[in-house]
């Protein structure tokens, strides 16, 4: 990462610059939009706004941009449920192939036998590591599965002829639950986790009725606790005649070694993005399978994979007719979902058991050290992640955001903070098992150095980052003033216009909010 | 293979540092009934060399765009890539990289996707983007969705002729939602939409009319009526658009549209089956607050210098809840970056001559193809961009076609059985600048050999 600025694109931009070119034309004079109904066609002057540049400036501008990015190649993210792991490049290699990437969605079964055998395969797999009778692998991230897991869980319900009409998620949930269930129309039951931030039973309880519909929660939960009291909680949710979701975000600390299905869970979604080594992106894309177990198998999205063993065929099946339909386009993410093959096929089942193993060693390696110089509520074996608190800070005037930019000044990603909610001042780390003992022993060294700092000098904290690209932004003026696009460009509306408008938007809702 | 980097002796050194027992001890928590007690029924570990072979043999049993001369579309375009649009995506300094929640070391991301969201607006004339989703199908739903956030309504108008997949993306997020959808027919003869079914069905509970443009057929229609009803009436237009196609046609904003989503794998992503792909939705200035998804802002660092930010983030599911505009957490950032880079790459001029190619091509292969006894090009005089609709004879059947082309190392198009189950001898065929004269020779040719 370097310490400098980029211009944006549009700022290299000279009438007249570039580098591309087509291959001459082969047929006579160009008839392109000339049947179009009036008013369809771009007039010359017409055309959009998009830089003109040379290929070197282009590849400078893009390279000196990505040297302003943190990413995994260069360090540790200690970011919990995040499962930062290593991105191995063979899974790039194989995704990149002739007969991989350039391969058409709709070509008949009969064309593309190798896809659908990775599809299959995949499938299976996922079966197999989280106890399930069938994986969809068509939704596109996992908030995504979260949507397909509870749009099956709806129809379910309907095809029984109930009506039910509520969510049930515990106060540490990630805010992907309770937005997916918004967007099915339910109502949300929020409960509130016991002493040791596990699901209070007898408040699970109290909430069921035959108007949930679901209750969703990840084991381990978002404090890095497996819950022990699962197989229980799994008999209140199905006594009520509810499902059981799995919110697979930390799936990655329990590989080989138990299984979601097994516990009760009827639905589960899986980030491949996370457990299985997908790389991140920036963004995206990432890929969200979701498992279900058998009462909901014919729910699935449409269409499946299906094994002819007889005539040793695979196809895609579309006559489901109690299925949801499509969540996507085509067949999912598949060049993430290829990358996810070579990682699982690649590490076997000895490998896939090593990982877990590793990722609770190293948590709780960490979590021994820094539970001597920030606090932590849960004491209590972790899984594959931990929550610390930075509230022994405080009395410095150092917070948890302090900790962090410091921890980028010093080479690190950030944790992941203010969550969950429940802890005061949460720092989550979660190290993954491709770290080193050594990465790790640095880790730890830098924390203490931290936490020292916020005694001895905590301007140092409060003023950091300071050899980042840029310094703490205003977050503020960004959402009250909003520039979302270029204006470098002409005819692009002048910021003072959008700052108007903003102002009267902020007007209004607070006007609504009063009322 | 393997990841994992810690030996027994590291392994040993850390269990007694922590004071536990075994690594075993570690999962105490786990009850013993839901303890595993052998293996995963998985492979066994593989080389790199495996994988590789693996992968090589899994290829080949695909027939592969590199191998074949395409005329499939349908959704899933091939288009040419330059080679630096790989070169920057494949700098593990951006595919390597988590979601840009800490500003300071994310300005390669989060700059990128301002360029990205700048660009989708001057490409569809609209005000704001957001900074991607999944794909144009699950953009088209979100449309749909935000729609409704915007005047509170449930019904929808929508197009008969859009793209039968993404009909289905709707229905799905519809069904959830508990939505009304309506279907605009499309006229048989001329493809184009039933304007006298929108005014007729059209109330104070329409939330959106939403259309694809070019639709799913090919067909190229102004639809600056269909936004003035909607508007008249309340509602939002909303449209879905090839993003190539915008280098030759008016943009959306022109006629009306509300919101405009779409597909944006043609710029600069492969086919790769159907995924990664790139969803693109744009909005005004005015419902800037009711979109989904993540959007990247401009702001100032405390040095006063400039800078970019996630923003806007009061409408989003890690703020809001289950109040949130959608649920969506992600964006296909690597995939915006990659069409960010192809469109800097062609440019104005370069995406213009690419779309012009394109319609000049499939306009000559339709005119051809109208002249081989016994096969139709369907709608005759309505415009259309870069894909047409052919009847064959009824005589013939898809899979025979299909083997018949493939035997030439070409693949002909996609059978729309399931688009006119009344009809099933038709297909929808597609040429864009990647082809030739002579590839489309030889396709012609091919088809007056058909037996039938």
């Amino acid at each position: 990462m370097v310490n400098r600025t980029e211009k944006l694109i549009f700022e290299y931009s000279e009438e007249g610059r570039t580098s591309f070119s087509l291959p001459k034309a082969d047929l006579p004079d160009s008839t392109a939009g000339q049947n179009f109904p009036a008013g369809m066609i771009r007039g010359a002057g017409e055309l959009p706004k998009l830089p003109q540049v040379v290929e070197t400036e282009l590849i400078r501008h893009f390279t000196n941009l990505s040297r302003l990015n943190y990413s995994l190649d260069v360090g540790f993210y200690p970011l919990g449920s995040c499962t930062m792991k290593y991105n191995p490049k063979v899974n790039e290699a194989v995704s990149m192939l002739p007969g991989i990437a350039d391969v058409h969605p709709l070509l008949p079964d009969r064309y593309c036998q190798g896809m659908l055998e990775i599809i299959y395969d995949m499938e299976k797999y996922l079966c197999e590591i989280l106890g399930m009778k069938r994986v969809t692998m068509q939704p596109l991230a996992g908030a995504h599965g979260e949507l397909t897991g509870i749009m099956m869980i709806k129809k379910y319900h309907e095809s029984r002829g109930e009506k039910r009409t509520k969510v049930v998620v515990p106060d540490s949930s990630h805010g992907t639950n309770p937005a997916t269930a918004a967007m099915c129309g339910f109502e949300l039951v929020s409960i509130k986790s016991d002493a040791n931030g596990c699901v209070d039973l007898d408040e699970l309880r109290s909430v069921m009725n035959d108007q949930v519909a679901a209750f969703m929660l990840t084991n381990p939960n978002t404090l890095g606790l497996f819950d022990v009291n699962i197989e229980k909680i799994a008999k209140v949710v199905h006594d009520s005649g509810a499902l059981l979701y799995y919110d697979g975000a930390n799936l990655n600390a329990i590989m080989g070694i138990a299984r979601p299905g097994d516990m009760g869970f009827d639905v589960t979604h899986v980030n491949l993005h996370k457990t299985f080594s997908t790389p991140h992106g920036g963004g995206g894309p990432g890929s969200g399978p979701v498992g279900v177990s058998e009462r909901l198998v014919k729910f699935l999205p449409s269409p499946t994979v299906e094994y002819d063993d007889s005539s040793k065929r695979y196809s895609l099946k579309f006559d489901n007719i109690d299925s949801i339909g499509r969540v996507a386009s085509f067949h999912g993410n598949f060049g993430i979902i290829a990358r996810a093959y070579a990682y699982i096929i690649s590490l076997g089942a000895s490998g896939i058991l090593k990982c877990s193993q590793n990722a609770v060693l190293n948590a709780n390696y960490l979590m021994n050290h820094l539970k001597k110089h920030y606090n932590l509520k849960f004491d209590h074996t972790c899984m594959h992640e931990f929550v610390l608190s930075s509230d022994n800070l405080a009395k410095f005037g150092v917070t948890t955001l302090d900790v962090a930019k410091r921890l980028l000044e010093l080479g690190y990603h950030a944790p992941t903070i203010y969550f969950p909610i429940i802890v005061h001042e949460a720092i989550m780390i979660e190290p993954t098992e491709t770290e080193c003992k050594e990465r790790l022993d640095e880790f730890i060294a830098t924390m203490i150095q931290i936490a020292k700092e916020a005694e001895t000098s905590p301007d140092v904290l409060k003023n950091a980052p300071q050899n980042t690209p840029v310094s703490r932004l205003d977050e503020t003026r960004a959402a009250r003033m909003p520039v979302l696009r270029c204006c470098a460009c002409d005819g692009c509306p002048a910021p003072s216009s959008q700052k108007e408008e903003s102002s009267r938007e902020t007007r209004k809702k607070t006007a609504s909010a009063q009322k | 293979m393997n990841y994992v980097a810690n030996t027994q002796q590291d392994q040993a050194a850390m269990l007694h540092d922590i004071g536990a027992a075994s690594v075993d001890a570690l999962f105490s928590d786990v009850p013993e009934r839901l303890r595993l007690k052998g293996l995963l029924k998985l492979p066994e570990p593989a080389s790199e060399m495996e994988v590789m072979t693996k992968f090589r043999s899994l290829a080949g049993r695909n027939s592969s765009l590199s191998e074949y001369k395409n005329f499939m579309g349908a959704g899933s375009y091939e288009h040419f890539i330059p080679s630096a649009v790989q070169a920057v995506i494949g700098r593990s300094d951006f595919y390597t990289a988590y979601t840009p929640y800490q500003p300071e070391i994310s300005q390669g991301t989060l700059m990128s996707i301002f360029e990205y969201q700048t660009m989708i607006c001057n490409l569809t004339g609209m005000e704001v983007s957001n900074a991607s989703h999944y794909d144009g199908a699950t953009a088209f739903a979100e449309s749909m969705i935000m729609s409704h956030n915007v005047n509170g309504r449930r019904e929808f108008l929508v197009a008969e002729s859009v793209n039968p997949r993404y009909m289905t993306v709707l229905k799905t997020y519809a069904a959830a939602a508990d939505f009304i959808i309506k279907i605009i027919p499309a006229d048989r003869h001329t493809g184009k939409l039933d304007a006298e079914f929108v005014k007729t069905n059209i109330s104070d509970s329409t939330a959106a009319i939403l259309v694809q443009n070019p639709s799913y057929l090919g067909v190229v229609e102004n639809f600056s009526s269909f936004s003035e009803i909607a508007h008249k009436n309340g509602a939002l237009f909303a449209v879905s658009a090839n993003p190539i196609s915008l280098g030759l046609l008016a943009p959306p904003s022109s006629y009306g549209a509300d919101i405009v989503s779409g597909e944006g794998q043609p710029l600069g992503i492969p086919t790769s089956f159907g995924g990664p792909n790139l969803g693109f939705m744009a909005s005004t200035q005015k419902q800037m607050r009711r979109m989904p998804g993540r959007i990247v802002g401009e702001t100032v660092d405390k040095n006063g210098k400039k800078a970019y930010v996630l923003t806007l983030q009061a409408r989003e599911q890690h703020i809001r809840r289950e109040k949130a505009s959608s649920n969506i957490c992600s964006n296909q950032a690597l995939c915006a970056l990659a069409s960010t880079v192809y469109l800097s790459y062609v440019g104005p001029y370069g995406l213009r001559d690419v779309a012009a190619r394109c319609s000049d091509l499939a306009h000559y292969m339709a005119r051809e193809i109208a002249k081989v006894r016994g096969f139709e090009v369907s709608f005759e005089g309505t415009a259309f961009f870069h894909e047409f609709v052919v009847k064959y004879p009824s005589s013939l059947t898809f899979d025979r076609i299909f083997d018949h082309f493939h035997e030439a190392k070409m693949l002909p198009g996609v059978s729309l059985s399931d688009f006119f189950p009344g009809e099933p001898n038709q297909m929808l065929v597609c040429a864009t600048e990647v082809r030739t004269k002579q590839d489309i020779d030889a396709y012609v040719k091919r088809l007056g050999e058909l037996k039938w």
